[in-house]
C-alpha cells in the first residue's frame, strides 16, 4: 500500500462506485417491479430508448408484450389494447412496445437488448404490410429508423453474447445502411464496421473492443434504470393506480359500437378511410383503376421489399434468444387496394412471402387475413387499425393470452 | 486547545500511509462523482420526429 497508494485508492474508489451502482440497480429494480403495470397503461415514449421496463414487463405473467409499428400505435382510441385491457378484464394487460415508424430493424435491436431475459418468454411480433407494400424499395424510411434508434439497443446487439456472429453481422450491415443515424456514434460505427469487416484485423479489433463495449453497456444499464425511476417518480398518484376489474366481454356488441364510431369518422369519402388519413391518400382515388391493372408493379414491389430480409434477421435473433414469439400480421385492406388497381390475388403475395419468411423458424403466424375484407377494419391503405379493427386485434390478443390462439 | 489537538491528530492521520490512501480515495471518488454528474444522465427518450405515414 505504501508503494502504490494511487492504485489502491483508485481501486477503492472504483469499488465504492461499483457497490453504489449495484445498490441503486437493486433499488431501481424494486421500483420498476412495483410500477410496471401502471406504466404499461401509459405513454412511455420518454423511456422507449431503454430496456429496463421491458425487461421487468417480460417477467410479469399478466403482461403480454407487443413489438410492432404504427399499425398498432397511430389511432388514439379507447379500443387501443393498452386502454382496452387497462382494467385487466380477462386477467391480463398489454405492454405495448410498438412504436410509430417502427420496423424489423428497430425491433431486432430492441429484442437483442433484452438478451437472455427473453428466453422462454412469450412476445407478440406485430407485422404490418405497410413498409413492404408502400415504402420505396420496401425499406424503412431513414427518418423513421432514426426516430426509433437507441444507442443502448444498437450496442446491445453489437456486443450480444447470445446472438451468433452471423446474425450480428447481418444486422450490423443493415445498420450501416443508415449513416445519418450513426453520424454521432463513433464507437458504435467502429464496432459495426469491424463486425461486418471480413479481414482478420477487423475481427481482432472487434474482440479487443468487446470489454469496452460491455463496460459502456454496464454504465448505460444504470443510466437506463435512472431514467426509468425518474420517469416513474414524475407520475401522479392517479397515473400509478392500477384497477383490476374482471368482466365478460361482449365482442360482437363491441364490434357494432366501434363500427358505428368509425363510420362517423369516415364521412369525407366513400371508401371507409378515416378522415384523418384521407387527405394523405385521396389523390390515389381521383381516378379509380381497373382491378388487376397494377398487379405486376405491386407484386414486384412486395417481392423485392427489404423489410423481408430485416424480418428474417429479426426471426433469426428471436430463435437464438429463445423467445416464444408469435407473429401477428395486420391484414391488407383488400377493398381499398382493389380500388387502386391491385387484385386480391396480387395482395395475397404479401401473405405468401410472410409465411415463407417465417416458415424456417417454426414460429406460429396469425396473419388475420380473414379480416382483410371487413370494412372499416383498417383506417387507410397502410393497414393502420381503426376503432373497429382494434376490437378484432384485442380479441386476437385475448385469445393468444388465454392459449386459444395460435 | 482541544480543537488544536484534534486538528493535529487529523493531520497526522492524513500523513500516515492509511490516511494518505483514504484522502486519495476521496479524491478519486470526487472525480467519479463529478463525471457521473456531468455525463451520467444518459438519453433514452425517443428522438422527436413527425410520423408522416406512407
Amino acid at each position: 500500500m505504501k508503494r502504490l497508494p494511487h492504485l489502491v485508492a483508485a481501486a477503492a474508489a472504483l469499488l465504492v462506485t461499483l457497490m453504489a451502482a449495484v445498490a441503486y440497480s437493486s433499488y431501481a429494480g424494486s421500483v420498476e417491479q412495483k410500477y410496471v403495470h401502471a406504466v404499461a397503461a401509459l405513454d412511455h415514449a420518454d423511456i422507449s430508448g431503454g430496456s429496463a421496463l421491458e425487461r421487468t414487463a417480460l417477467r410479469q405473467d399478466d403482461l403480454l408484450l407487443i413489438y410492432g409499428a404504427s399499425e398498432l400505435m397511430l389511432l388514439d382510441t379507447k379500443y387501443e389494447a393498452t386502454r382496452f385491457f387497462s382494467t385487466y378484464p380477462t386477467g391480463f394487460m398489454v405492454f405495448n412496445a410498438a412504436t410509430k415508424g417502427g420496423s424489423a430493424l428497430s425491433i431486432v435491436q430492441r429484442l437483442a437488448a433484452l438478451g437472455a431475459d427473453l428466453r422462454g418468454r412469450r412476445v407478440i411480433l406485430a407485422v404490418g404490410p405497410a413498409i413492404m407494400t408502400m415504402a420505396p424499395f420496401g425499406d424503412v424510411a431513414e427518418r423513421h429508423y432514426d426516430g426509433n434508434f437507441s444507442e443502448l439497443h444498437a450496442l446491445e446487439l453489437a456486443y450480444s453474447p447470445y446472438l451468433s456472429m452471423q446474425t450480428k453481422q447481418l444486422a450490423a450491415a443493415r445498420m450501416l445502411d443508415f449513416p445519418e443515424t450513426l453520424k454521432d456514434q463513433r464507437f458504435l460505427t467502429f464496432t459495426l464496421r469491424n463486425l461486418t469487416g471480413n479481414s482478420l484485423g477487423a475481427r481482432i479489433l472487434y474482440y479487443l473492443s468487446w470489454p469496452l463495449g460491455r463496460l459502456q453497456l454496464g454504465i448505460m444499464h444504470v443510466q437506463d434504470q435512472y431514467a426509468t425511476v425518474t420517469f416513474i417518480h414524475h407520475l401522479s398518484a392517479a397515473q400509478v393506480k392500477v384497477t383490476r376489474q374482471p368482466q365478460q366481454i361482449d365482442w360482437p356488441a363491441l364490434v357494432k359500437t366501434a363500427q358505428a364510431e368509425q363510420i362517423r369518422q369516415t364521412d369525407t369519402n366513400p371508401y371507409g378511410v378515416d378522415n384523418s388519413q384521407w387527405p394523405k391518400i385521396k389523390e390515389l382515388f381521383a381516378k379509380p383503376l381497373p382491378v388487376g391493372s397494377r398487379d405486376a408493379d405491386f407484386i414486384n414491389d412486395v417481392t423485392i421489399a427489404r423489410e423481408w430480409s430485416d424480418l428474417d434477421i429479426t426471426l433469426r435473433a428471436v430463435r437464438e434468444l429463445g423467445a416464444e414469439a408469435i407473429i401477428m400480421s395486420i391484414p391488407m385492406n383488400v377493398p381499398l387496394w382493389e380500388r387502386i388497381g391491385v387484385s386480391r390475388k396480387a395482395q395475397n403475395t404479401y401473405y405468401s412471402i410472410l409465411h415463407s419468411v417465417a416458415a424456417p423458424y417454426d414460429l406460429p403466424v396469425i396473419d388475420m387475413k380473414q379480416y382483410g375484407d371487413v370494412k372499416y377494419f383498417s383506417m387507410d391503405l397502410a393497414s393502420h387499425a381503426s376503432r373497429k379493427g382494434w376490437i378484432y386485434v384485442d380479441r386476437t390478443l385475448d385469445k393468444i393470452y388465454h392459449g386459444i390462439l395460435p | 486547545m482541544w480543537i488544536g489537538l484534534w486538528i493535529r491528530s487529523i493531520m497526522e492521520f492524513f500523513h500516515s500511509p492509511w490516511g494518505h490512501v483514504l484522502l486519495l480515495s476521496l479524491y478519486y471518488s470526487a472525480i467519479i462523482v463529478g463525471l457521473v454528474l456531468l455525463y451520467g444522465k444518459g438519453q433514452f427518450t425517443a428522438t422527436n420526429f413527425v410520423y408522416q405515414g406512407f
